[in-house]
């Protein structure tokens, strides 16, 4: 293998249990991944059981993956459906139902004083989301994906992922929140 | 905040450690996954068509169970696998019908039974009368002009015709199919509610008991009681939309009011289910009682057993019963779940509740 492999080669090498190419791949990954599922949970604990989880079930099933050159896109779907998935968990069981974001394990060092005191505003309204609001909202207003990129990665219909885009973006107004669209 | 800047500035604490954590993590799962993966699939495939022979041939080979008895000039008594005893009269036939629990059908003559107590009802028809019983000893009896008898010697049996209950018979009562006038045209869904001292009692499926009914605010009592009483007048379709759109402004209060309605007013209506379950996760979840969301769990349940909410439901249920001792509907739910969901999303959690 050369000394700089492409994704190609290390997504092939992988799904033959290449134990150095998926950890290429991980570190390749995790730094976005770590950000995402972040963003996604409400805690560090279970953020970091997500990108656990996420990996874990894109190395055991890398051979559902038609194109190796689209392995990113793949797995932010695998991360945005475990996050979803431990979330709905998270609220039948009763955990965190009310609890905001822990923020100290979120904010950036490097704001400034006055952004991170906006920031700590936006997260808290955030984390008051319930999961089912704030997983469409986050992925759409602060990462950007696309409606239909949304639906396939939870598997909602788009009119659903719209609907509870409007639900958040109301929630959040009413506590003065208010977000430009992407 | 303009999404950029939120983009930009909302990352995780750096913390070197966590994704040195997180990969031996993921290698420790690889690792288990492929340890249980060693086993060449040749051999696991050989081992699972043995075993799956010799289940064929258990089966088959086992005693199949009697379909029918005639009999002609004497009486021929049958025992069945729960103790139960058949005594089929002279010049009579008792079939094997499919129903639920044991069912059998008195084609022609006369038969008596004698019942132990068991947990599925157990029938027996004839004509267009049904007998169903926990537990008793009574005599069935059908004539050549499809007159039907029954007479019960101990507990009680109920007696339906055309799926209509009819009467009730205790100890020493009888009863005979050309006394009763036959049932009114509109098919109604008679259904077994609860078993006590052997004894099935049935209501009809009009009147839908609310469990936290008391609940709801006592008119006059607030604005909402306003909202209550126009929804009266709402349809089944104007009740949801109104609970939806409720659910997603974090009306609870409303939302509730909306789902309490459809299922009171329309029963039968395909989405009653649906909102048994809301009205479960709101007692859960909103109002933390979970004695009431045990029993909209079990409505929600028995409204749509495979309905697309049932794995919540099994799950929720099984938490819910446990919070409040009731241990057997817990490890009944929990035993479901994980025969239906061995791999649902609430497995682990559904496993830890209410342990034996």
């Amino acid at each position: 293998m050369p000394l700089t492999p492409s994704v190609e080669q290390l997504v092939a090498a992988a799904r033959s249990g290449d134990r150095e190419a998926q950890r290429a791949l991980y570190e390749r990954t995790v730094g976005w991944v770590e950000r995402l599922s972040f963003r996604l949970m409400r805690s560090r604990a279970e953020a970091e059981d997500v990108m656990q989880e996420s990996y874990l079930q894109a190395f055991l099933s890398l051979a559902q993956l038609r194109e190796a050159s689209r392995f990113e896109g793949w797995l932010r779907s695998v991360v945005v459906g475990t996050a979803h998935k431990r979330s709905r968990r998270i609220r039948l069981w009763g955990r965190g139902l009310r609890e905001g974001l822990e923020l100290e394990h979120l904010e950036s060092k490097d704001a400034s004083p006055e952004v991170r005191a906006e920031l700590s505003r936006v997260l808290t309204a955030i984390g008051s989301l319930p999961g089912e609001l704030r997983i469409p909202y986050v992925l759409r207003y602060v990462e950007g994906m696309t409606v239909p990129e949304i639906a396939a990665s939870i598997d909602w219909s788009q009119r659903t992922v719209k609907r509870r885009i409007q639900a958040a973006t109301e929630r959040l107004e009413k506590r003065g929140v208010r977000h430009g669209a992407r | 905040m303009e999404p950029d800047e939120l983009h930009e500035a909302w990352r995780p604490t750096p913390d070197p450690s966590r994704r040195v954590r997180v990969w031996a993590g993921i290698e420790q799962g690889l690792d288990a996954r492929r340890a249980r993966a060693w086993w060449p699939r040749p051999v696991v495939y050989g081992l699972v068509g043995v075993a799956a022979t010799l289940a064929l041939i258990l089966v088959w080979g086992r005693d199949r169970p009697w379909q029918s008895i005639d009999t002609a000039h004497s009486e021929q008594v049958a025992q069945l696998d729960d103790g139960s005893t058949i005594t089929v009269a002279r010049a009579s036939r008792v079939e094997r019908c499919a129903a639920p629990g044991q069912c059998f059908a008195v084609a022609r003559g006369a038969a008596d039974f004698r019942v132990t107590a068991q947990r599925a009802p157990f029938r027996v028809r004839a004509a267009e009368v049904e007998v169903r019983v926990v537990g008793t000893r009574f005599r069935v009896a059908r004539g050549d002009d499809d007159v039907v008898a029954v007479a019960v010697a101990e507990g009680r049996v109920e007696i339906s015709r055309g799926g209509v209950v009819v009467r009730t018979l205790g100890a020493g009562e009888s009863w005979h199919s050309a006394a009763v006038a036959p049932p009114a045209a509109e098919p109604s869904v008679a259904q077994v509610d609860a078993v006590d001292a052997g004894v099935a009692v049935a209501t009809r499926d009009a009147e839908v008991p609310e469990p936290g009914g008391a609940r709801v605010p006592d008119a006059g009592a607030t604005g909402r009681v306003r909202e209550a009483a126009v929804a009266e007048g709402l349809s089944a379709d104007a009740l949801w939309s109104r609970a939806v759109e409720a659910k997603l402004q974090d009306d609870l209060e409303l939302e509730e009011l909306s789902y309490r309605q459809l299922v009171r007013r329309f029963p039968r209506d395909a989405r009653a289910g649906r909102a048994s379950f809301e009205l479960a996760r709101l007692a859960m979840d909103v109002q933390k009682s979970p004695v009431d969301a045990v029993r909209w769990l079990q409505a929600a349940l028995a409204r749509g057993p495979e309905a697309s909410y049932a794995e919540d439901a099994w799950a929720r249920l099984a938490r819910a019963a446990d919070a409040t001792g009731q241990l057997q509907v817990c490890r009944e739910a929990r035993s479901t779940y994980l025969s239906r969901y061995p791999r649902g999303v609430h497995a682990g959690l559904v496993r830890e509740a209410c342990p034996d």
